[in-house]
């Protein structure tokens, strides 16, 4: 299970300056989806995940 | 454990209908298979469920090969994000592929929602998924991270909020589920769940030459080592392991051993071969880098035991019912995610920076052997006709033991509060950490499931030592002033509710109804700020404080009157937690009084100092 202990910060959604259109709400939870995705890969990618946890 | 909880009760369906329910579950394969066991405790109670499960594509094989779960929608985790990470395409370009993956699931309508990630990424998923019920982290309207349920607030507050406490994460899922089915769809069809783990677990499926291999696992007695683990803080040394195998091939020429691991173990395995100094090999397979799932649960549902580290395969082997010694080393929380099920072992340093000696690991993996997995029971969890001390003893390797804790797993009847629970093989004095993980185990089920098993059951006076007992006591002043605080922060938000009461609009009142509102809010937030103040002090007491303020952050009112409400129940909570907390100060004090010494009667000493 993840660590992570964040109880009441708000989550800044910040669209990127091509997306001209107001962002629905299904839009900023799909951007919140794909971002924290992101973030949570990064730290992964940079450091080489050992294959264990990848696949059996 | 059973138990109830709050919530808006929808009209029951019938039994024979079915309840359509998705399970989020984008954390590791471990986590994964943890959720497994869950769900197959609430399949069995309530058979009419139609599970749906999300899950990373890598460990989707997992759960594919489950027969009663009905549909597995992967999350192809590379195939979003590598463009992403390589630069080659932002964010909004990949957004049209991620809406495409996830509008199966937006265009369905669920009874149920699980969400057993506990992450980030899995509560925007789990906000953007229409359902009836759901449980897990979602996302408030103002954005940010809500639990969706009490058990969640506990998850966030308690498990991932650093606090020692002892119930299982598969315990905490499976009442969580249990008691929202419950609620919902009313009692189960069977009301026994029958946790017992299964070699049928999985419906495998073999290639030809995976079943040559795994035709080798038969008529012989098979032990699993999996070298590796995710991290390397977890991870026992190779040389150790190597260490470890050369006691095990010398002294038992019956067993057999299989090393195991993924693509990216080679290095250790190269590492334990060099140091191996039995280089008959006979005896020793590696199947590092070679198997696909379905050979994996297949050898490791063979194998006599597997021995292992904070990794996947110790929740692959409890599901199988193959029995686990369980290498605790590093940042890693047996209590929440240890092997499950009896006669599981579970060997930690006592300290940081002590180093599991091979001879104990040893030590402990033939003692836990003499009894066969399936021949144990709640009750003959401890059958082994001597003590383990004994065992090292005969051994010779008394010394080994020194510094480490080597626990057995129990399931624990529902008389005595049910779940697994890690029982010392070897009687150390409590530490601090153990007692608090006691009372937050303790407070947790009386908040959320209704019935506790009596105070203090798991202690005795001879583990009570002098240090424990003076952290104890030194306890006693700032639980007392937490418990008064709460009781302010209940007048407080009484008062509001109050004062609100009569209002038309929380936005329209008059100027001296105004200044009495913002007067109370104003000495409310004071006393939150009081509650956190305390435990910088006291850390014993952040379970507490920091359950309050994710109680008080996922209020779901809009009104001022029912957010007071809602706000005295939350300081309410922590105020009979805090009062288990001070019987519990009060039982172990009481514990260790000195006693009468009577012509006929025994006196027990307390525990030495450490």
């Amino acid at each position: 299970m993840d660590k992570q202990n964040e109880a009441a910060e708000p989550v800044e959604i910040q669209d990127s300056p091509s997306n001209e259109l107001p962002a629905s709400w299904v839009e900023v939870m799909l951007r919140g989806f794909l971002r924290s995705l992101v973030t949570e890969q990064k730290p992964a990618a940079e450091t080489s995940k050992p294959a264990a946890e990848v696949a059996p | 454990m059973s138990g109830s909880s709050g919530g808006a009760s929808a009209k029951p369906k019938r039994n024979s209908d079915k309840i359509r329910i998705l399970v989020v579950q984008l954390a590791r394969l471990g986590d994964t298979l943890q959720a497994l066991m869950s769900l197959r405790a609430a399949k069995q109670a309530f058979p009419q469920l139609e599970i749906t499960m999300v899950v990373r594509e890598n460990f989707a094989d997992a759960v594919k090969r489950v027969p009663w779960v009905h549909k597995v929608h992967a999350l192809p985790t590379t195939d979003f994000l590598g463009p992403i990470l390589s630069g080659q395409k932002n964010e909004s370009e990949m957004l049209p592929f991620l809406a495409q993956w996830a509008s199966p699931l937006v265009q369905h309508r669920w009874d149920v929602l699980v969400n057993w990630s506990y992450s980030e990424p899995s509560s925007f998923l789990t906000s953007l998924v229409p359902a009836k019920t759901k449980l897990g982290y979602t996302r408030g309207r103002d954005l940010s991270l809500t639990c969706a349920d009490d058990w969640s607030c506990y998850v966030q507050g308690v498990v991932q909020g650093d606090v020692h406490q002892n119930i299982h994460l598969t315990d905490i899922f499976t009442t969580q589920l249990l008691t929202a089915l419950q609620i919902e769809f009313g009692e189960p069809a069977n009301a026994e769940s029958d946790a017992a783990a299964a070699k049928s677990f999985f419906a495998l499926q073999m290639r030809p030459e995976d079943q040559r291999i795994y035709s080798m696992f038969f008529g012989k007695k098979w032990v699993g080592l999996q070298l590796g683990t995710g991290s390397a803080a977890k991870t026992w040394a190779p040389e150790l392991w190597a260490q470890l195998a050369d006691r095990i091939l010398e002294r038992h020429p019956e067993v057999h051993l299989v090393l195991l691991g993924g693509a990216g173990e080679r290095d250790l395995e190269d590492a334990f071969y060099s140091a191996l100094k039995i280089k008959d090999t006979a005896r020793l397979m590696s199947l590092v880098g070679k198997s696909r799932f379905d050979l994996w649960a297949s050898v490791v549902s063979r194998c006599d035991s597997v021995i292992a580290a904070d990794t996947s395969v110790i929740h692959l082997a409890s599901i199988l019912g193959t029995r686990v010694i369980n290498l605790s080393i590093g940042p890693v929380k047996a209590a929440e995610t240890g092997p499950y099920g009896n006669g599981h072992i579970v060997l930690t340093p006592a300290n940081p920076g002590v180093v599991l000696r091979p001879e104990a690991v040893y030590g402990a993996w033939s003692y836990a052997t003499y009894v066969p997995l399936g021949q144990l029971s709640a009750t003959t969890a401890s059958a082994r006709p001597v003590s383990l001390r004994h065992h090292f003893e005969e051994l010779q390797l008394s010394d080994a033991i020194a510094h480490t804790m080597i626990l057995r797993s129990r399931i624990r009847t529902p008389e005595d509060g049910g779940g697994v629970v890690y029982e010392p093989l070897v009687k150390d004095s409590f530490t601090m950490e153990d007692w608090v993980s006691l009372v937050m185990g303790h407070t947790a089920r009386a908040w959320y499931c209704g019935w506790v098993p009596p105070i203090g059951q798991e202690l005795t006076r001879e583990r009570l030592a002098p240090v424990l007992l003076t952290q104890v006591r030194g306890l006693q002043a700032p639980t007392v002033e937490m418990i008064r605080l709460c009781d302010e922060g209940v007048s407080l938000a009484r008062q509001i509710a109050e004062k609100s009461k009569g209002l038309k609009s929380d936005r329209i009142m008059g100027v001296e109804a105004k200044n009495e509102l913002q007067r109370l809010s104003l000495r409310l937030q004071e006393v939150e700020k009081k509650v956190e103040a305390l435990t910088v002090e006291h850390r014993v007491l952040r379970g507490f404080s920091q359950m309050n303020r994710v109680m008080l952050h996922n209020l779901t009112s809009e009104a001022l009157h029912d957010l007071a409400n809602e706000t005295v129940l939350c300081f309410q909570r922590t105020h009979d937690g805090l009062k288990i907390l001070q019987n519990w100060i009060q039982h172990t004090l009481q514990l260790a009084r000195p006693q009468a010494v009577g012509s006929h009667s025994k006196v027990i000493p307390l525990a030495p100092r450490a």
